[in-house]
């Protein structure tokens, strides 16, 4: 039993609140718990790249690479000469890509892979199926 | 921080050959152990000269080279399948 239900159930017993005003205190306990566990996703470990052919004749290709890659490579890249980072902004800003490769910080780059766990990107191509997720 | 210490290569051709080959890479970091252990030194004492960027940069890299640790390519074509794994 939890310390926040003995306490309620103490409150109960010494009158000070009513048993309907109970029900309702673990009805809300009840409700930031599930909202917890729901929200504590396991942080994915691995991008995972498939190609399919769709005919015989194409490459089958399947790429696993760990996220802790991104981690260290996004910290060896502060390692980068200024006048790099200004060509790679530019040419990410002509494909059409708005990233500053300056503004990822730690903190922003943990929230990033986290919520990785959902990314799916499905390809459906002429010649080949692309499936891109994490795991 | 345990940096990959075997690289598994597998080639298989559709004329049945299959070349397999695990490359123990623990053997590269043996090898440069004496010459880390010689340089550490040098390089705390460059860093206290002229800054941590350098050393920061070698410690980067370290992690980045631990980091690859269970990557995992694998192409399958007409002629042959490769695999490759870092273990």
């Amino acid at each position: 039993m939890s310390n926040e239900r003995l306490k309620i159930l103490e409150m109960i017993s010494e009158g000070k609140i009513t048993p309907n005003e109970a029900e309702k205190l673990l009805q809300a306990l009840e409700a930031s718990v599930t909202t917890k566990a729901s929200t504590t996703k396991d942080t994915p470990r691995f991008i995972v790249v498939k190609v399919d052919p769709k005919s015989d004749g194409g490459d089958k290709v399947n790429i696993r690479v760990p996220l802790q890659v991104l981690r260290a490579g996004m910290k060896l890249a502060s390692f980068l000469p200024g006048a790099a980072k200004e060509k790679i902004d530019e040419k990410l800003k002509e494909k059409g890509v708005n990233f500053d490769i300056n503004q990822v910080t730690p903190e922003n780059l943990e929230e990033l892979i986290k919520s990785f766990s959902d990314l799916t990107v499905d390809v459906d191509g002429q010649n080949e199926k692309v499936k891109i997720f994490c795991e | 921080m345990i940096p990959p210490s075997l690289v598994f290569f597998k080639i298989t051709s559709k004329e049945k050959s299959v070349i397999k080959l695990p490359i123990p890479v623990f053997l590269l970091w043996i090898l440069l152990l004496p010459i880390v252990v010689l340089a550490i030194p040098l390089l705390v004492l460059w860093s206290l000269l002229r800054g941590f960027s350098k050393l920061k940069m070698v410690f980067y890299f370290w992690m980045f080279l631990c980091s690859l640790k269970g990557t995992v390519v694998e192409v399958n074509s007409k002629k042959e399948n490769i695999f490759i794994k870092i273990c």
